[in-house]
């Protein structure tokens, strides 16, 4: 998958890195101190209204036991039906006395206990004015109809009442505990009255009030019937606390209510009353007296201090992952920007402008050493670059007089790199591929009479000094074939030319061949070189033309070259190459071969002519070599006789004559060997230099041959060979070599030459090939000849 | 076809032979006959009229150095007019012209005789 963010700078990476690593850190570590801190608080917190609850209940406990004990003292040591009044009211005050906290005693007693039998109810209360006496038996005040009289008459036991004011006695809000005076007759007991004593619900709320503030905390005091006794809103006191609740949704405050009525303590987390949020609550009861002490705590604002801490680390945070960023974007900048600088310098460079100042050499850091290192490869630069400026002058010098050199060395050959002539009676296609600009394979051709010279060559090595040598060779060839028509001489001179001044010791194989035109006669000589091919037009056979060649030429001095002669027919087609051709390499190094290229041959249907034929041999190695580097010239020629171009195709049979030994006989084998050498497309000329050879064969003959053992008859025999003619002597008598006899002295004036041994001179310098062996006791002399013997110059 | 054999007398120093046909082995003893008479006559210069000769053998060519020998003794000369191709090249491959003097048709030996024969006369 691909990162799907780029940054341009590095120090935008950094930053972005660092933020996104960094910012979930802080923040777990803020979110996990804020919970672990509201958790701690939270347990503390309830914990500290549950202490604070049981607190107030200590606090009030005491006063309220103190009050109960005091009205329970005196129900236990008082004879009430015994004591007179002043008795009794002598006892309240001293108790009052002693126990501050209390707010005012009484007693009431049923009328038919009291001494007089009449209603008694007497009670004393702090005013003003100290204590204050009150008859709470008058009929208005109805002291038998006071919860704090008939709650314990009924339940027979001593009770807190409801908090309640106090008309007509206490004139305050009071909490009244009330201990049932009984009267025993036999096992029962008899209700008698009620000693009381009043606690002012003020002083309650002196004692809340006179605790510590708590941030979010509120104290007050409940009475078992679910009443506000204090509140911090002085109108809340003595209303049910159901009527500050909504009607649903507080299950938790019945909950709680339900226990205060049972003395059952508690402490729990409820949804707040009057807002949102949570509040811990905790409540006691206040021992016996049916109050209970609640402490509520909102956890918001308890936890305002955490929160607010929470908010200054997130602001720490914030100001510090800032600072940081900033840190790093700044030194990350510093970092950085002169490798800004270097970009562009680099950019400078890429667009060719050296040397542009960075000026920020005073840094040792890393930054310093590759700004320095820039620099000197800036230097190093500068001087490659004008290096490389000056060579590729050279190099585009050179290239273009390599081209220039090409051109030429193209126009040496006679067609340039392609060609197609075609001549009516036989078609040329000729190609050259050059593996370099310039190469070392050569071809050519040339029309004389009847006659088509042509010659492919392959020069040792490649590039400029096999192209010079290839510029040797051709012209060599070109001007001695003026004067050399048989293909064998003309290799023999050629090579003598060459090797010559040679100390390169290059050679260059070739293969020349002369076609007679009219008749289809090939005569060829090769020097080292590959082997023709040769397509009969009759059958489509294939012949390779494999006669043993002479060596390279440029080697040997001296060397001799045996000519062969081949007789081509109606659409024979003759396929001449370099190894260029043979040897080309496929991408594994296969080459091509002499079976490939004979099979691309035989693939070709006999239709194809020449040029199509070339093109398609050129194409199919060039197919076969494929995405290989040409790794040498290839040169294709191919000549091809037309259809119905040659004047005969019935060559002379080959003929025996016998004569004597005798000048007479010479008229008659004059006659028959012209009508021969007529029938064969040889030039007339040969027909008068062969009479001479027969007239002075035939001369020596009869000057010499009369010697014992001899005979009279002498056999000739004519053969065309399809180039020359063959003329073949065969006597019997004893061994005799016209071939050795010794040569005249050509240098001697002619008045101080020896008149005679000129003729057999002649026989030899008017034929080609001259053969002696003795068979038997017959000496056989074989002539040849192909064509009029050159006047030299 | 054979050899015939013209000869006449141009002037008293120059005398001509004029052959036709084939000078071969066998004709050759013809001119050589030819020669043997001739030879004798008191004259500078010998003209062989080659423009119909068609044909030469060694034996011809033979009887040509005797008359070349024969005109150097003297301190005469052999000249030889109209040399047709197939004999020119048999002397060239003996290389025996440079020693004749060749002249390629009659007119052009004649102009060279007149010439010679006014210097002779002047002296």
């Amino acid at each position: 998958m691909k990162f799907p963010f780029h940054f341009k700078r590095i120090s935008s990476s950094l930053i972005f890195w660092i933020a996104v690593i960094s910012i979930p850190i802080y923040f777990t570590i803020i979110a996990i101190s804020n919970q672990r801190s509201i958790e701690l608080a939270s347990a503390k917190a309830l914990d500290l209204a549950a202490r604070m609850s049981l607190e107030l209940v200590s606090d009030t406990e005491a006063v309220l036991s103190g009050a109960a004990n005091t009205a329970a003292t005196i129900a236990s040591v008082v004879d009430f039906e015994k004591a007179d009044d002043s008795e009794v009211r002598r006892l309240i005050r001293n108790f009052l006395t002693h126990n501050p906290d209390i707010y005012g005693m009484g007693v009431a007693l049923e009328p038919h206990a009291s001494p007089t039998q009449d209603p008694y109810a007497v009670y004393y209360y702090r005013s003003n004015l100290g204590l204050s006496f009150e008859n709470l038996a008058r009929d208005e005040y109805g002291y038998r109809e006071h919860d704090w009289y008939l709650v314990p008459k009924n339940s027979r036991a001593a009770s807190w009442s409801e908090p309640y004011f106090d008309e007509g006695g206490g004139e305050a809000f009071l909490v009244t505990y009330s201990v049932p005076l009984f009267r025993f007759k036999a096992d029962e007991r008899e209700f008698v009255g009620v000693v009381t004593a009043d606690v002012e619900i003020s002083w309650l709320k002196q004692v809340i009030e006179s605790k510590p503030k708590l941030p979010g905390g509120a104290r007050f005091v409940l009475s078992r019937a679910g009443l506000f006794i204090t509140h911090p809103l002085e109108e809340k006191i003595l209303q049910p606390v159901r009527l500050s609740v909504p009607v649903t949704g507080h299950d938790a405050i019945e909950r709680i209510i339900r226990r205060i009525e049972n003395f059952e303590g508690g402490s729990e987390t409820i949804n707040c009353i009057d807002k949102r949020g949570l509040c811990w609550i905790s409540h006691q009861p206040i021992g016996l007296t049916g109050l209970s002490a609640v402490v509520i705590i909102e956890r918001d604002e308890f936890l305002a201090d955490v929160f607010a801490a929470t908010r200054i680390n997130v602001g720490i945070a914030i100001v510090g992952l800032a600072f940081l960023l900033a840190m790093v974007f700044v030194m990350s900048r510093r970092a950085t920007e002169p490798l800004e600088r270097l970009v562009d310098a680099t950019r400078e460079v890429g667009s060719g402008k050296i040397g542009s100042d960075l000026s920020i050499r005073e840094r040792f850091d890393e930054v310093g050493q590759l700004t320095r290192a820039f620099e000197k490869m800036q230097g190093a630069l500068k001087g490659y670059i004008s290096r490389l400026q000056s060579e590729t002058a050279h190099r585009q010098r050179l290239e273009s007089e390599f081209e220039i050199a090409a051109d030429i060395q193209m126009q040496m050959l006679p067609s340039g790199k392609q060609a197609h002539i075609d001549k009516g009676d036989h078609e040329l296609f000729v190609s050259l591929e050059p593996a370099q600009l310039v190469g070392g394979d050569l071809y050519d051709f040339e029309y004389e009479g009847d006659s088509v010279h042509f010659a492919v060559g392959d020069v040792s090595d490649k590039g400029v000094a096999a192209s010079l040598f290839m510029a040797r060779t051709i012209t060599v060839v070109r001007t001695l074939r003026e004067r050399l028509q048989s293909p064998a001489a003309l290799l023999a001179e050629v090579n003598q030319r060459l090797t010559q001044l040679n100390d390169a010791c290059m050679f260059v194989t070739l293969i020349v061949g002369t076609l007679d035109r009219r008749t289809g006669s090939l005569v060829y000589a090769s020097a080292g070189h590959e082997a023709p091919l040769l397509r009969r037009g009759a059958d489509g056979g294939i012949e390779w033309l494999r006669d043993e060649g002479g060596p390279a030429l440029g080697l040997l001095e001296d060397a001799t070259y045996p000519e062969y002669t081949c007789a081509l027919n109606h659409d024979d087609l003759l396929v001449l190459y370099s190894d260029g051709i043979t040897e080309a390499l496929d991408t594994s190094d296969t080459a091509f071969g002499e079976s490939r290229l004979e099979a691309a041959l035989t693939a070709l249907p006999l239709s194809e002519r020449a040029e199509a034929v070339g093109k398609a041999l050129v194409g199919g190695v060039t197919r076969f070599v494929g995405d290989a580097e040409q790794s040498d010239d290839r040169t294709l020629l191919i000549v091809q006789i037309s259809a119905g171009a040659l004047t005969s195709d019935e060559s002379p049979s080959p003929l025996s004559v016998s004569y004597r030994r005798d000048l007479d006989e010479f008229d008659r084998l004059r006659e028959v060997m012209g009508d021969f050498v007529r029938k064969t497309p040889l030039d007339t000329d040969v027909i008068g230099e062969l009479e001479l050879v027969l007239d002075e064969l035939l001369a020596n003959a009869v000057a010499h041959g009369d010697v014992p053992g001899a005979s009279e008859e002498i056999n000739l025999a004519m053969e065309w060979d399809g180039a020359g003619v063959k003329l073949t002597f065969t006597e019997s008598g004893p061994p005799f070599n016209p071939l050795e006899a010794t040569a005249p002295d050509l240098t001697l004036p002619l008045e101080d030459r020896p008149i005679g041994g000129l003729g057999l001179f002649l026989v030899q310098e008017m034929t080609d090939e001259q053969t002696y062996r003795r068979e038997g006791d017959r000496n056989i002399l074989t002539l040849r000849k192909t064509a009029p013997t050159r006047e030299e110059s | 076809m054979s050899l015939t054999i013209h000869t006449q007398s141009d002037n008293p120093t120059t005398f001509r032979i004029t052959l036709n046909g084939r000078l071969d082995t066998k004709t050759a003893p013809q001119l050589s006959t030819v020669l043997k008479n001739e030879l004798s006559r008191d004259m500078s210069t010998l003209v062989l009229d080659m423009t119909n000769l068609e044909y030469i053998s060694s034996a011809g060519i033979r009887e040509v150095f005797v008359a070349n020998k024969s005109m150097k003794a003297r301190h005469g000369r052999l000249a030889i007019t109209g040399m047709q191709p197939p004999v020119k090249k048999v002397f060239d491959i003996i290389k025996a012209l440079p020693d004749v003097s060749v002249f390629a048709s009659i007119a052009e030996l004649d102009e060279y005789l007149d010439a010679m024969q006014k210097a002779e006369t002047d002296n």
